[in-house]
């Protein structure tokens, strides 16, 4: 796969997975175990959703909808089915990808704005279904009894367990998804972000890597909905809303799309985020976890206005035109980082 | 990049230590029952959250300034959960694991509630809730460490349809909203139709922001109804009760629990005039006979939360009464660790009168009410008042 492609530099992830593996001992408290649990589930759609924006150039508004199919297929067929969560992980990562396959036929016409629109009604769709398909979903308080994950006799709970399982599928992620943009399809990738017409002049098949990284994207989400929907006794129609697609999308464009780490770090900080103000919350009274809501939108905006590229890719570029000023016209981009302003 | 990726994981976890360092209490070893209570202060449940933060808050305080549980402060801890099941997630861990509770009282929304019952199972700390959903205590095994105090669905439905049976209307329509309360109201109207000799013969939906329902209310005239069930919380119900009036439908409308409150006539005006509901008596504190059992609890609760908070306490207010006080009866008889305080509420909690209701648990029954524990109000002339 690495054969005359420039291959990425596995010092980023060793550094990544030794926090990942140290966090816990560091922070022994079960709040932000969980909180760093739920921040791995969210950095697997994160990243996603990073390679579809980032480097497809296509924004999806329906990305809590796969997430939300990944987690009610493995629900329903592990409880009312009884099936083995490892078999229905297979069709968690299956589903999603069919949905995204036949969907993405039917958008393959449809660009910049009118994908967004579509993917937000597909959202919209699939909510409503999971909401009102009650004999199958339990309807909106939720569907509940969805067994534990086990391998090898050990079940993984919430807690140390379910942490390390859900930051080792987080970091599959990753390494597969570095992978991906550092092979020829994310060459093609990035290309067509930069200019779909040019690239479809150079003899880019534009169709078919868009089709392929929008399977991708959908199945990391159900991937995580599988993770999600484990994790829990009970799963509802709620998490899986419009809500939940901004979220994703507020932590791709904070931590910017045309890096994996970018994405990761967009997942990371909104939990960081929501971590500061719940102990700030404690201490003024007047900061209530609407605070959250209202911290995203401002830092959003800052983002779009002063960083529009997101935090990373801008970061590492500063870092980069200090740093190798006279040599820069000859080095290839670094892991990841494309500088969105030459191109623009 | 390596480097800022390390910059900023550095920050991240310095966020986390200041949190940390916070979380030290200074009093030493001083001996006090820890209670958690997570309620959705903020969010889409905060209506029936906050009485309910509100109440707990109270009792807090009146239970430590008459000096404690034999002796012993309390401490309640109260969290919000935003009225999503991630954050009840996260703190139902903190209060089992960091903060080493008791038992744990939550959340507002059923989502949350069934979120959190999980973990309570996991760890065998009882946890009393005061959502809605029947999923929340049953089925019965797997709901050992969990009970629930608000009125299920189910007692609303057959509260209603002895009324409906009285009052000799047979064939009635549904309209209901397309959330949780409502879904699982319909299931409740589907599932008891039969035991009182109800027929459907109207099932309609409307979405919890829709502002006109006239489309489904057209259907639900023409289909020949005797009655009209409406089933969901403000605003939906008041509209519902408008557009019946415009559209000249005289039928009886029938609410639900959900709309118990002050605000649904202040929404629905001129229109709400004969809407009956089946409720909690916590909605007309002043018209409850004096004789009646829970006249005491109600009456007094009633009287220092109004001189609290302003508000009325409405019938989530008693919710949050009555989770906090039969963890507090648990720790009067003695019960000191989560297994002790679980064996009390199953066993020994027999006519317990709350402001709920009167409660009998048993290892079969975690919700312990009766339908008759409900009582039917009608609003005349803008207030809702005590039905017969």
């Amino acid at each position: 796969m690495r054969k005359g492609v420039q291959s990425f530099s596995w010092k980023g992830i060793a550094v990544f997975s030794a926090l990942v593996i140290s966090f816990p001992f560091l922070f022994s408290s079960s709040f932000y175990l969980t909180k760093a649990t739920f921040a791995g589930i969210y950095t697997i759609v994160a990243v996603g959703l990073g390679l579809l924006m980032g480097f497809a150039g296509q924004i999806s508004l329906g990305q809590a909808a796969f997430y939300g199919i990944g987690a009610y297929s493995t629900a329903i067929l592990s409880t009312t089915f009884g099936l083995n969560p490892w078999l229905t992980l297979v069709i968690s990562l299956a589903a999603p990808a069919l949905l995204a396959y036949l969907l993405g036929h039917t958008m393959a016409r449809l660009h910049g704005y009118y994908l967004a629109m579509a993917t937000l009604a597909f959202g919209i769709v699939i909510h409503v279904l999971l909401t009102e398909w009650k004999s199958v979903t339990k309807g909106a308080s939720g569907f509940f009894g969805i067994p534990k994950i086990e391998l090898f006799g050990f079940t993984f709970r919430q807690g140390i367990s379910y942490y390390y399982l859900v930051w080792a599928f987080a970091l599959i992620v990753i390494i597969l998804s570095l992978n991906i943009i550092h092979s020829r399809i994310g060459r093609a990738l990035r290309s067509i972000h930069d200019s779909e017409v040019a690239s479809g002049a150079m003899g880019v098949d534009t169709g078919k890597y868009k089709m392929q990284v929008f399977i991708i994207s959908s199945m990391f989400a159900g991937l995580a909905g599988w993770l999600f929907a484990h994790m829990s006794y009970s799963i509802s129609p709620g998490s899986f809303g419009l809500n939940g697609s901004i979220l994703f999308l507020t932590m791709v464009v904070l931590g910017g799309g045309t890096s994996i780490w970018g994405a990761v770090c967009g997942a990371l900080l909104i939990s960081a985020i929501s971590i500061i103000v719940h102990t700030a919350g404690s201490h003024v009274s007047f900061i209530t976890s609407d605070f959250e809501q209202v911290l995203y939108g401002f830092i959003m905006m800052l983002i779009v206005i002063f960083l529009p590229q997101g935090l990373v890719p801008a970061i590492a570029s500063k870092l980069k035109k200090q740093k190798q000023k006279s040599a820069r016209a000859n080095k290839v981009p670094a892991i990841g980082t494309v500088k969105g302003d030459q191109n623009v | 990049m390596k480097k800022l990726l390390a910059g900023m994981m550095v920050a991240a976890l310095a966020a986390g230590l200041i949190g940390c360092s916070s979380d030290v209490d200074g009093e030493g070893k001083k001996e006090v029952y820890k209670i958690g209570a997570i309620y959705s202060k903020t969010g889409p449940g905060s209506p029936l959250g906050e009485p309910e933060w509100n109440a707990t808050e109270l009792l807090e305080k009146q239970i430590n300034d008459q000096g404690g549980i034999n002796g012993v402060p309390i401490d309640i801890i109260l969290a919000d959960d935003e009225s999503t099941p991630e954050k009840a997630t996260e703190e139902m861990n903190r209060m089992i694991n960091d903060e080493k509770v008791l038992a744990v009282l939550g959340s507002t929304t059923s989502g949350a509630s069934l979120a959190m019952k999980g973990i309570a199972m996991d760890n065998e700390i009882p946890l009393i809730s005061a959502g809605a959903a029947v999923g929340i205590v049953s089925p019965a095994e797997e709901s050992k460490w969990v009970f629930k105090t608000p009125h299920s669905d189910a007692h609303a439905v057959e509260r209603i349809y002895m009324y409906l049976k009285d009052q000799g209307l047979k064939d009635v329509a549904i309209l209901a909203d397309s959330n949780a309360f409502g879904a699982s109201g319909v299931e409740q109207l589907e599932a008891l139709k039969s035991d009182y000799g109800i027929k459907i013969v109207a099932n309609e939906s409307y979405n919890t922001d829709d502002a006109d329902m006239k489309t489904q209310l057209t259907k639900i005239k023409s289909s020949g109804a005797k009655a009209v069930i409406v089933w969901g919380t403000n605003p939906g119900p008041a509209i519902a009760a408008k557009n019946m009036k415009e559209l000249g439908m005289d039928i009886p409308y029938i609410g639900s629990h959900g709309i118990a409150n002050q605000s649904f006539i202040e929404l629905a005006g001129d229109a709400a005039e004969g809407v009956v509901i089946p409720t909690g008596k916590l909605l007309f504190p002043t018209q409850i006979p004096n004789d009646d059992p829970q006249y005491k609890v109600i009456s007094s609760f009633y009287d220092s939360y109004k001189a609290e908070f302003g508000g009325e306490p409405t019938n989530f207010g008693s919710y949050g009464y009555d989770n906090i006080m039969l963890v507090v009866e648990a720790l009067k008889s003695g019960a000191k660790d989560p297994e002790a305080i679980r064996d009390y509420l199953e066993n020994k909690v027999k006519d317990y009168v709350g402001a709920t209701g009167i409660f009998t648990f048993s290892a079969e029954d975690h919700n312990g009410l009766k339908a008759d524990s409900m009582v039917l109000a009608e609003v005349k002339g803008g207030e809702w008042t005590f039905k017969k």
